[in-house]
């Protein structure tokens, strides 16, 4: 992995030198957009291989001795609850919790206060608590039951989609070891990504965090909180004043507590098993909630945690909560390449032959190292091309740059849990942008024939750009509208 | 020193990051210098088609044009060669020296052109002005700066593009070696030695590179020129371009092409390399220029010059002449030319498309 990092980095200078010395360069203002739209995926992927390369199991991290184990620990598991979330999940999920070993108590803390559920909480002996006077979210809820309820040393704060192995505690208790530990995470697995491309592209796009970069933050010693499924140590909590109430309240709360000096464990082990979004629009949202809640982060938390972070956290962190800033690069490249197009105007002007080939080998060991990364995944399914997440990841381009600017200039958005259920009604204002951008990309290569005296190798690589936009783009606009087109929506609307 | 990296992630990524760098500066690019080089030598030169193809079969003429949209626009070039009925065989254009594309040689419209069965001919124009760095702003003795190497690294990139370009082209540098108004000629202290000197350097730097694709146009401007040939071994075509400026100027007479043509090829003739008229034109000042075109293509028919291998008409309405006046050397401002020549075509060795 070493010597392929190595060698990607050579691959990245050698396509860098083609792209800012061979004097294809014209328009100062469009070149330097197109080269951030260009390079901000080869730049994240040089951080992703540096995590990579300090990647290990936590047991590797104690030479010579034993496993740890759980001794005399118990903890209390909270969870959450709003009106409108389905019975029945919660039936699963109260039930495998009432089941875990080591339970101290189990909390269902309802935003609802529905009496059906406090009839099942009896039922399986977990302290229904109505939380409908709490603010301040799933959090709020979780500081709550914290301060007037549990008194246990742990806390597991799961999601309710969330069914925990009842070697859940067990496992995770044992890492408390360390009295230095604030946290323990386990890898967030989910049980209905099978159920269309969606599903299985959102859940991709986790793999690739929970196998190899929690892996490799593990080595330095910075594994992230993920709110579904944390076990906490109480202090560690107390110390930040609480978990945070925040939009990404998962990635601040392990932001403090690391700037706080806790440490933090990653097992990678499939405790849990939950639910990804199975329908653009839920995916969208969820993903409006990240994006905003870290580029909040970006300009309000980091800057402020900087100073006591590590230098690795400073770099982690940094590189988390720009992540988002990918929505911007996202956009220029979408845009750039129609706009250059239409007024004929060059960012670059080199043939398409050699921007490919110059950028092969850095391709070539990208795969390679994406391949080789995939040994830290946690089953066997996760493995392969992930195709469906990157082209999930180009569809929520507009999302990332809303999210982006949202949390720029300090917009709320509101904290609502991620539905729970699909749905397969048409969103034809959220890939309204989808469609703008295929329609425009496809006039402005139709126009190339139309309207210009020669074409020459930088237009050729601007409709290969835009061409490539537009078909990558297409999966996604088909299916926000495909809704339209299903007999059932037909009859419904002529009914 | 592995512990201390170790312990702190941060600082051996930006050491990494450092060494990478240097390797990359240091080693891949020498390793990948060598690899270019070997490609370029073993298989680039060896894909080249020789220029000695350009030359017609014994008998025949090739026809050519130099119109201002050329080589991006090829519509006006076919209509007109369609109605003439000659086949349309070289494509003439002007690119200067310097810095930036362009200067660049047009591969792609070389090959473009190539692919369409066509000749480029590029009259190559050493202003020497327009280099970001070592620019020559005078003209006296400029072409010195060419003989001592300042501008290897320009020619030596144009003889590569020429022979990854493949096909044959025509290059022409340094034409009309007596004509005051250009800064590379002998009324500017470019003596015919050091013209010579100039032209062989360019040569050789196109040999070393194995353009065997790029034949050479050599082109004086009137008899004292043949001072500064270079010899047979340097040199593939002799060019003269063929201009009746009629009566524009006082004094000035309206000459025919005949008078004009024996008149420059005389001195040349005897240098045995086949014969280009790399610009032919007429002004209408004086006399008809149909008239004008119908002799000259009659005068070359019937077996006459056959040291003339090819004919490029200057088409260009919107010239100005050396004084600032504007010239027009429009070959289609001549009424009805068109019809009047396509039955003298062929008499004259231009050869008739098939149909």
């Amino acid at each position: 992995m070493l010597l392929l990092s190595a060698l990607g980095v050579q691959a990245l200078l050698y396509f860098s030198e083609y792209w800012f010395f061979s004097a294809t360069r014209r328009s100062p203002v469009l070149f330097a957009l197109l080269s951030l739209a260009v390079f901000w995926n080869p730049l994240r992927n040089l951080y992703n291989w540096w995590v990579y390369l300090w990647a290990c199991h936590p047991l590797d991290l104690r030479p010579g001795r034993p496993a740890p184990e759980a001794g005399e620990r118990y903890a209390d598991v909270l969870t959450t609850a709003m009106p409108g979330e389905p019975f029945a999940m919660f039936e699963t999920t109260l039930e495998a919790i009432s089941r875990l070993d080591r339970l101290g108590k189990a909390y269902l803390l309802d935003g609802g206060n529905d009496p059906a559920l406090a009839d099942l909480c009896e039922r399986l002996g977990v302290e229904h608590v109505d939380c409908r006077a709490v603010g301040g979210a799933k959090a709020g809820k979780v500081n709550y039951c914290l301060r007037e309820r549990s008194t246990a040393e742990f806390v597991l704060v799961i999601d309710p989609d969330h069914i925990p192995r009842p070697d859940f505690l067990t496992r995770t208790l044992a890492w408390f070891e360390d009295p230095k530990t604030g946290f323990v995470q386990v890898v967030q697995a989910y049980h209905n990504l099978r159920e269309n491309w969606v599903a299985w592209g959102a859940a991709e796009q986790t793999f690739g965090f929970y196998g190899s970069t929690q892996m490799g933050l593990n080595g330095l010693g910075i594994p992230t909180a993920i709110g579904a499924n944390c076990t906490f140590r109480r202090a560690a909590l107390d110390s930040i004043g609480g978990h945070a109430e925040h939009l990404a309240e998962d990635a601040l709360t392990s932001m403090r507590l690391h700037a706080e000096g806790w440490n933090s464990v990653y097992l990678p082990w499939r405790g849990s098993e939950g639910l990804v979004p199975v329908d653009l629009g839920t995916f969208w949202k969820q993903q409006l909630k990240w994006a905003t809640g870290m580029s909040y982060l970006l300009f309000t938390e980091v800057p402020r945690l900087f100073r006591r972070f590590e230098p690795v956290a400073r770099l982690h962190y940094a590189a988390a909560s720009t992540y988002y800033l990918g929505g911007v690069a996202q956009a220029l490249n979408l845009v750039l390449p129609i706009v250059c197009l239409f007024l004929q105007v060059y960012a670059v002007e080199m043939p398409l032959t050699g921007f490919l080939v110059h950028l092969a080998p850095y391709l070539l060991v990208s795969a390679a190292m994406h391949a080789i990364s995939q040994r830290w995944y946690t089953h066997r399914e996760e493995k392969g091309l992930p195709w469906r997440s990157m082209l999930l990841e180009k569809a929520t381009w507009h999302v990332h740059l809303l999210g982006f600017v949202f949390g720029a200039i300090g917009r709320k958005v509101p904290y609502l849990p991620t539905p729970k259920e699909g749905s397969e009604e048409p969103i034809p204002w959220l890939v309204a942008p989808h469609w703008a951008i295929i329609v425009l990309s496809v006039l402005s290569i139709l126009w190339v024939p139309i309207h210009y005296q020669r074409i020459d190798d930088g237009t050729y690589l601007m409709i290969s750009f835009a061409a490539l936009n537009a078909l990558l783009l297409l999966p996604a606009a088909w299916l926000g509208i495909r809704g339209w087109f299903r007999p059932s929506h037909a009859s419904e609307v002529l009914s | 020193m592995i512990r201390l990296f170790r312990r702190s992630p941060v600082v051996s990524g930006v050491v990494g990051l450092g060494v990478l760098l240097a390797f990359y500066l240091l080693v891949v690019k020498s390793v990948a210098k060598m690899c270019g080089e070997i490609w370029y030598r073993q298989v680039e030169c060896r894909l080249v088609e020789d220029q000695a193809s350009i030359l017609p079969p014994h008998g025949e003429r090739l026809w050519g044009m130099y119109r201002p949209e050329l080589p991006w626009n090829y519509r006006r070039y076919y209509t007109i060669a369609d109605s003439l009925g000659a086949v349309p065989t070289i494509l003439s254009w002007y690119q200067s020296w310097g810095d930036g594309p362009d200067h660049e040689f047009k591969t792609e419209a070389t090959e473009r052109s190539a692919d369409a069965g066509l000749v480029s001919m590029i009259t190559w124009e050493p202003w020497l002005s327009d280099f970001r760095r070592g620019a020559v702003l005078e003209p006296d003795s400029c072409l010195l700066h060419v003989i001592q190497g300042d501008f290897d690294v320009y020619i030596r990139s144009w003889a590569r593009a020429v022979v990854r370009s493949r096909k044959p082209v025509l290059v022409r540098p340094m034409h009309e070696l007596g004509n005051p108004w250009y800064a590379w000629t002998s009324p500017h202290g470019n003596s015919p030695k050091i013209q010579i000197e100039a032209w062989r350097h360019i040569v050789t730097i196109f040999r070393e590179q194995g353009a065997r694709n790029a034949a050479f146009v050599w082109t004086p401007y009137d008899a004292l020129d043949t001072l500064a040939w270079p010899g047979r071994e340097w040199v593939d075509w002799v060019g003269l371009d063929i201009f009746n400026y009629g009566s524009m100027a006082r004094g000035n007479d309206w000459v025919d092409f005949k008078r004009l043509l024996e008149h420059q090829l005389e001195p040349v003739k005897h240098f045995g390399k086949p014969v280009i008229l790399a610009e032919v034109g007429t002004t209408g000042y004086g006399g008809s220029r149909t008239d004008w075109w119908r002799d000259a293509i009659l005068s070359l028919g019937g077996g006459a010059f056959p040291e003339v291998r090819a004919v490029v008409i200057f088409d260009n309405p919107a010239c100005v002449n050396s004084t600032g006046i504007p010239v027009d050397w429009g070959f289609t401002s001549a009424d009805g030319v068109l019809p009047i020549l396509r039955p003298l075509m062929a008499p004259a060795g231009f050869r008739r498309p098939v149909r």
